[in-house]
């Protein structure tokens, strides 16, 4: 019987050695699988050193987009030079007198010395005895200047003549005292003068309304007509003597105009245009990491920028009732929200004529909605939230109540602007990262 | 020859960039449309008021009769009756402590916003009323808004005119009864057709300026076309006129959509069209004038913008046009918008021929700036 013989394990080394290396692979990735508790404090401290590069990474990404900002200097002189010289300008032209001191030119017409019946028991009268003294009060009014006086009862065509005037805009109001003025006031009834103010320009019709009321009170006081409500008004908010009303008022509108569009257009090419963003994926630069380090360097270009145009605006004259701090802030929130808009409309754009037409249909609805032009309470509410949503509608409030009423910076404006700058961030970063890039 | 196929070539660059296009039309659209559906009266400044009465207090000197029945009177007036006033709250204070309490709590609101202005009746208010003296309203306004400043002293005839008729007060009454001459009949949009002349002349000089402003400067294949035979002026004098087609175009259905929505025009059509065509030839003139003078197309978006700021801020909305002297009414002249918005206003408001002054304005501004434009091209350098 043939005995079956044990076949000696062998030995061969180099089999041995053949075999660890085809295994060693493996065991080290279960190596590495397998927490090592011990090695805590190592991990904590990789942890760190990579936060350390991560903050190096994107500290030189700052940088060079610090130095692409410098191959195009015109632009950043448009960026920073630029604004403070229109508030200087504005400070130069907004000083002069305010426009309730300018006279509105008027003709006035009587037709007081008519024939006036009485309804009531078809008595005749033509009592005059205030058309005169109407006169003299329009003559003394300064925010009246009387082009014309007519007695209607010696010129027929008198009216017709006024209104030729007023198309014309020889002048800007008709006065009219009516056939009963003086019947009227003698009865103890109130005595009625007819105003035509030219309304074709809305900003005009209070102003010619105003100067029509100044007379009538002249008119009333001097010839003793009791009584009569005294009214007694208190300015609160107001700007003190030695500030420009009309500077103050215009800036507040330059400023959040200016800081808006400015930083939007800063912004809206920068994702869009940079052509090295897709060689830079290969590095171990995160896409994140290039959107942090655009943010950072564009934040500290408006501070720069917003910093030049508060102390252009004090140069000027601008009276501030609240803090300087305060307004610095809102003017940085203001200008943070376009500079979140301009990176979200340059992150969603594929070229850049798409950025830059977005940019034109963003800016024209913000400006148009903002409430400047269009009274945003005037509007219909579909409206009124579409324009609260967009940021320009909360720069003229918020700038106002800090440099008019000294209202602290943190109010709803700033918490709306805030919430919006925060959101269009994290759509922007959703969408550069989901951004398709050929290398 | 040469100019008819660049302006062919231009178009087909115009073309090319459809969703350019597409704004160009659609922006002016959604516009209008937005404008022409608003309807209501904001306009007019609408008060909205808090009152505090001392009525209550006692008087002395001349007012025996201690009354405090009409300030009741003012305040349901001020609550219920008038049209331009709203009612926020009342503060019944009948000593000193309480009235200063009452004050400072309405001081809050009015530097919150919620109100306008504070109105004051003093303790001798219903004597005043019973005794046929002269009463005093006091009132405390936020002098932050100035079109509230500029209104307050007006507005508030009106609840007194209310409230003389209630009380038997009419004697020695004189008080004006506007008609307002040229304005947008109730039965129109109004404020649309207030706000036309200012945000018409705004879209087409917005849209017209961003076509031409990077017409220039973003065209890669320009400074190589010098090589040919191709002259600079006639580059310029084709992008001139094929974006004046464009804009023409567009022009064209601002007009027609205007028209839809509630145009209201005394004047002639035919005239405000070629105003809206003027405003739109300065806006390509001022684009063209940027895009020369650019250097890249970031620089052109900037100056785009800033120019854009310095024609809306100096467009005679807020520095009347007249009131300014010298260098800078030349300086706003050359400015399209400080001439459009007065053109505009006389011919659909008032039914005027348009002013020629204006007209001279508008055109000689266009000619400096695509003059300026084309001169600047000239000696601008160019890597081919």
């Amino acid at each position: 019987m043939a005995k079956l013989k044990k076949k000696p394990l062998s030995l061969d080394k180099t089999k041995i050695k053949e075999r660890i290396s085809k295994i060693k692979p493996s065991f080290n990735k279960i190596k590495k699988k397998t927490p090592k508790p011990k090695l805590n404090l190592k991990k904590h401290g990789s942890k760190i050193s990579n936060l350390k590069v991560n903050a190096l990474r994107i500290f030189k990404q700052v940088i060079k987009e610090f130095r692409l900002l410098w191959t195009d200097k015109f632009n950043l002189f448009l960026a920073i030079v630029v604004p403070p010289l229109i508030i200087i300008m504005l400070g130069f032209t907004m000083t002069d007198a305010p426009p309730e001191t300018q006279s509105i030119p008027c003709m006035l017409i009587s037709y007081d010395s008519n024939t006036f019946i009485n309804q009531n028991d078809f008595t005749e009268s033509n009592l005059d005895n205030y058309t005169m003294p109407y006169v003299e009060a329009v003559n003394k009014s300064i925010m009246l200047e009387l082009v014309r006086f007519y007695n209607a009862t010696e010129e027929i065509y008198a009216m017709e003549a006024a209104r030729n005037a007023l198309l014309s805009g020889e002048i800007n109001i008709i006065l009219s005292l009516p056939v009963d003025f003086t019947e009227l006031l003698d009865f103890g009834l109130p005595g009625l003068i007819d105003c035509v103010p030219d309304a074709s320009n809305i900003q005009y019709i209070q102003q010619s309304l105003n100067s029509v009321y100044d007379s009538i009170k002249i008119f009333v006081n001097d010839n003793n007509l009791t009584p009569q409500f005294q009214i007694q008004g208190f300015e609160e908010f107001t700007i003190p003597e030695g500030y420009s009303n009309n500077f103050n008022s215009s800036i507040v509108m330059a400023l959040s105009f200016m800081v808006f569009g400015i930083a939007l257009v800063l912004s809206i090419l920068v994702i869009v245009q940079e052509k090295p963003i897709a060689r830079l994926l290969l590095t171990p630069v995160k896409r994140s990491e290039i959107l942090l380090s655009k943010f950072i360097t564009y934040t500290l270009v408006l501070v720069f920028q917003v910093s030049l145009l508060v102390i252009s605006g004090l140069v000027m004259g601008l009276y501030i009732a609240g803090t300087i701090t305060d307004l610095f802030l809102a003017l940085f929130m203001i200008g943070f929200s376009g500079l979140a808009m301009g990176v979200f409309i340059s992150s969603q754009s594929k070229t850049k004529t798409q950025a830059n037409q977005l940019f034109l249909a963003v800016f024209l609805v913000a400006v148009l909605l903002s409430g400047i032009f269009i009274p945003i309470e005037g509007m219909p509410v579909y409206l009124q939230v579409i324009a609260y949503i967009l940021p320009l509608s909360h720069g003229d409030p918020l700038l106002r109540g800090i440099i008019q009423k000294g209202q602290s910076v943190l109010g709803i404006h700033f918490i709306w602007l805030l919430v919006i700058s925060i959101i269009l961030i994290i759509i922007s970063f959703v969408i550069f990262q989901r951004r398709k890039y050929e290398v | 020859m040469y100019l008819g196929g660049l302006i062919r070539k231009e178009f087909g660059r115009i073309r090319s960039d459809k969703r350019t296009l597409i704004l160009l039309f659609v922006i002016p659209v959604i516009l209008i449309l937005v404008f022409g559906l608003t309807t209501g009266g904001g306009l007019t400044k609408f008060f909205t008021s808090a009152i505090i009465t001392l009525d209550d207090m006692p008087t002395y000197d001349n007012f025996p009769s201690n009354s405090s029945e009409y300030d009741d009177n003012f305040i349901s007036i001020m609550q219920y009756n008038t049209s331009s006033w709203g009612f926020h709250s009342y503060y019944n204070a009948t000593d000193l402590d309480e009235y200063k309490n009452a004050y400072q709590t309405c001081y809050e609101i009015l530097r919150s916003g919620d109100i306008d202005i504070i109105i004051v009746l003093p303790s001798n208010f219903s004597e005043s009323v019973e005794n046929k003296t002269n009463p005093v309203l006091i009132y405390h306004i936020d002098a932050s808004d100035l079109a509230a400043i500029t209104a307050i002293e007006v507005a508030i005839q009106e609840p007194i005119a209310l409230f003389r008729a209630e009380t038997d007060m009419m004697a020695n009454f004189t008080i004006m009864v506007p008609y307002l001459e040229f304005d947008v009949p109730f039965w129109e949009s109004a404020i649309l057709n207030y706000a036309l002349p200012l945000i018409l002349p705004i879209i087409i000089l917005g849209t017209t300026m961003n076509l031409t402003s990077l017409s220039i400067v973003a065209e890669g294949p320009l400074p190589r076309m010098l090589i040919t035979p191709t002259a600079k002026r006639e580059i310029i004098l084709s992008k001139l006129i094929a974006n004046s087609i464009i804009m023409l175009l567009q022009s064209t259905e601002i007009f027609i959509l205007t028209a839809f929505f509630g145009l209201y025009s005394l004047g002639s059509l035919f005239s405000f069209f070629l105003v809206l065509i003027m405003i739109g030839f300065s806006g390509i003139c001022i684009g063209l004038f940027i895009s020369a003078l650019s250097p890249t197309e970031q620089s052109a978006n900037q100056m785009y913008l800033i120019m854009f700021i310095i024609i809306i801020l100096f467009s005679g909305s807020i520095l009347p046009l007249g009131e300014t002297e010298g260098g800078m009414q030349i300086f706003m002249n050359m400015l399209p918008l400080s001439n459009a918005v007065p053109l505009i206003t006389d011919i659909t408001l008032k039914g005027l021929p348009p002013d020629l002054t204006s007209i001279f304005w508008i055109n000689l501004s266009s000619l400096i700036y695509v003059t300026l434009a084309y001169f600047i091209y000239m000696f601008k350098k160019l890597e081919v």
